[in-house]
């Protein structure tokens, strides 16, 4: 059983890996989620699949191979920092990362 | 009046005496007043309809029809939010193909619909722009995350919209807005341009108010594309044409795990009633079983598996290249500023608790047992599917809930098997439809049924039996 204040400090750990920050109104109902969550976590626990693999899409996909790596569509560098909020030039702008 | 079918307006099209001008200035008309009702819309594209418009070809197969998007989709120069303060202004620099597809056979885009942001939720109560309120009772929800796609094709204002569908973010609002909601099998429509939430279990679906209707929007939508990996290359059959009412014979299961659940008397009498109606069209039902302790891993299979994929999808929500973006004195700063700032309290705490499955000490224990279960599932749906063409399910076991009484979302491990049971389908993949089988406290309440992988037709045969004995089909809600 963790106690309160280690669940608290393990999702502000997971939230900042996450790139979140939770304020600590936030961390006392992420904690009743945190609980849920782990309560899913146990009802599957209680089912036995020893020898199961884990299924990751619905069924065996048939386009499931790498293709031609060939241009096949092409959208213009301006269009796409049309959207970025800081531009200069063909780039977008972030702050320096070596001062 | 302007609340025809596709097939009702393919024919007027044709007429020389029908005034397209003016159905058009009435569509956009009650666009405006439903918009003013239901709060369905995030942007309706006026200018860009009558642009639209000037070059229509009315002879294509879907030339002139009106239809809304849910805004997860990519649309070239119209604002597509997903109902996030996170993508409040992003404009798009391509369609999603499903667009593209659309314009190609002449289909009219008339506007964007609300959702649950980035689809996370099930009651349209999250979206940046508010929640959407039930056409037939204004005081209640019409559930999600698809809600706002349900509303405008339930008030009538349009015949079909997309939506997207994960654990039954289409087939909910369908039952709850008395329409006809489909999600057909993974990988038979490409998701190139859709905004994903779970890939393994996310897929391109509609909303019509008859089968006839769904029949020839998701022929219209299916196929092969090359941008989307998981498309499937097989035949995309003549839908409309092979639609059938015969279903002497046809065996359908029902889940005695899930009728068990049906606590509304009404609903039990209904989803009866329904069977009767099979039954008396020649159709073979009988009760299948899935064990119990199976049934009540719905729920956590698909929050873990979901929340998952949507840590890894949603990563790129990163407030540089688009999207929100806070101010912050480093790029970590911009990045975690943009992501909380950007993104709603619920879509936070789905992330957060993925990425805690998704950590490597926690990965094989959580994420990978909801995989491993998840199969124990499919393959229980594989086994009745060996002696059934369809299983036959409630769509839900309350109608519509009030919107005073929904809370903003939250974990509930212990939630009820039948409001989680749709998301059987997205575990398997199979084609699922619901359809509107009548009235509780003059709420819609409807069945869903599901058919094998890529057996949409057998799926949409047996609707449409269903549909001609018992007259729900072409309804709407314009007041209320």
């Amino acid at each position: 059983m963790i106690c309160i204040d280690a669940k608290k400090n393990l999702l502000k750990e997971i939230s900042h890996q996450a790139m979140f920050d939770v304020s600590d109104n936030d961390l006392i109902d992420l904690v009743k989620e945190y609980d849920s969550f782990m309560k899913c976590v146990a009802i599957l626990e209680s089912i036995e699949t020893s020898d199961i693999t884990p299924l990751i899409y619905p069924y065996e996909i048939e386009t499931n191979f790498l293709r031609e790596d060939c241009i096949v569509h092409e959208t213009h560098h301006r269009d796409i920092l049309k959207n970025a909020k800081m531009t200069q030039d063909c780039y977008i702008k972030v702050p320096k990362v070596v001062k | 009046m302007i609340q025809y079918s596709i097939e009702e307006l393919q024919k007027l099209f044709q007429s020389s005496s029908f005034d397209k001008e003016n159905y058009y200035k009435e569509v956009f008309k009650e666009a405006q007043y439903q918009q003013e009702r239901l709060n369905a819309f995030v942007t309706i594209t006026k200018n860009e309809a009558y642009e639209t418009l000037r070059y229509t070809d009315f002879d294509l197969a879907l030339g002139g029809i009106p239809y809304v998007l849910k805004d997860n989709y990519h649309t070239k120069g119209i604002k597509t939010t997903a109902s996030s303060r996170m993508l409040e202004d992003y404009i798009p620099t391509y369609n999603a193909h499903i667009v593209d597809l659309l314009n190609r056979q002449g289909a009219c885009l008339i506007g964007k619909a609300s959702m649950d942001e980035l689809a996370m939720g099930g009651t349209n109560t999250t979206a940046l722009t508010g929640p959407v309120s039930n056409p037939w009772d204004s005081s209640r929800i019409a559930g999600g995350s698809s809600g706002g796609s349900a509303a405008l094709v339930a008030s009538g204002v349009v015949p079909f919209a997309l939506g997207s569908d994960t654990g039954d973010s289409i087939r909910k609002p369908a039952g709850f807005c008395g329409v006809v909601g489909f999600k057909p099998t993974w990988g038979r429509i490409s998701r190139y341009g859709l905004i994903p939430y779970a890939s393994s279990l996310d897929t391109v679906g509609a909303f019509t108010r008859n089968v006839r209707d769904m029949a020839i929007v998701i022929e219209a939508l299916s196929g092969r594309d090359d941008k989307d990996m998981t498309s499937s290359m097989s035949r995309v059959p003549h839908y409309l044409d092979n639609l059938d009412k015969n279903i002497q014979g046809m065996k359908i299961a029902v889940i005695q795990s899930i009728n068990d659940e049906i606590t509304n008397p009404l609903i039990k009498t209904n989803f009866e009633k329904v069977i009767q109606t099979f039954q008396n069209l020649g159709a073979i039902v009988s009760e299948e079983t899935i064990p119990l302790k199976l049934m009540k891993a719905l729920h956590p299979i698909y929050t873990i598996i979901a929340n998952c994929e949507a840590t890894s999808h949603l990563a790129c929500l990163d407030g540089i290249k688009f999207g929100y973006r806070a101010s912050g004195r480093t790029i970590e700063e911009i990045i975690t500023r943009s992501r909380t700032q950007g993104l709603g309290t619920s879509v936070k705490h789905r992330l957060i608790l993925g990425h805690l499955a998704l950590a490597t000490e926690n990965q094989e224990k959580m994420f990978r047992k909801a995989q491993k279960v998840r199969r124990l599932i499919v393959e229980e749906l594989n086994r009745i599917y060996k002696d059934y063409d369809i299983i036959l399910m409630p769509n839900s076991n309350t109608i519509a809930p009030m919107l005073s009484e929904v809370t903003e979302y939250s974990l509930n491990e212990e939630k009820d098997i039948l409001e989680n049971h749709l998301c059987l389908a997205n575990f398997a993949g199979t084609p699922s439809l619901s359809l509107p089988t009548g009235f509780v406290d003059h709420m819609p309440i409807a069945v869903n049924i599901m058919g094998r992988l890529f057996e949409e037709q057998t799926v949409f045969n047996c609707a449409y039996a269903l549909e001609a004995a018992l007259h729900f089909k072409n309804q709407y809600s314009r007041e209320g």
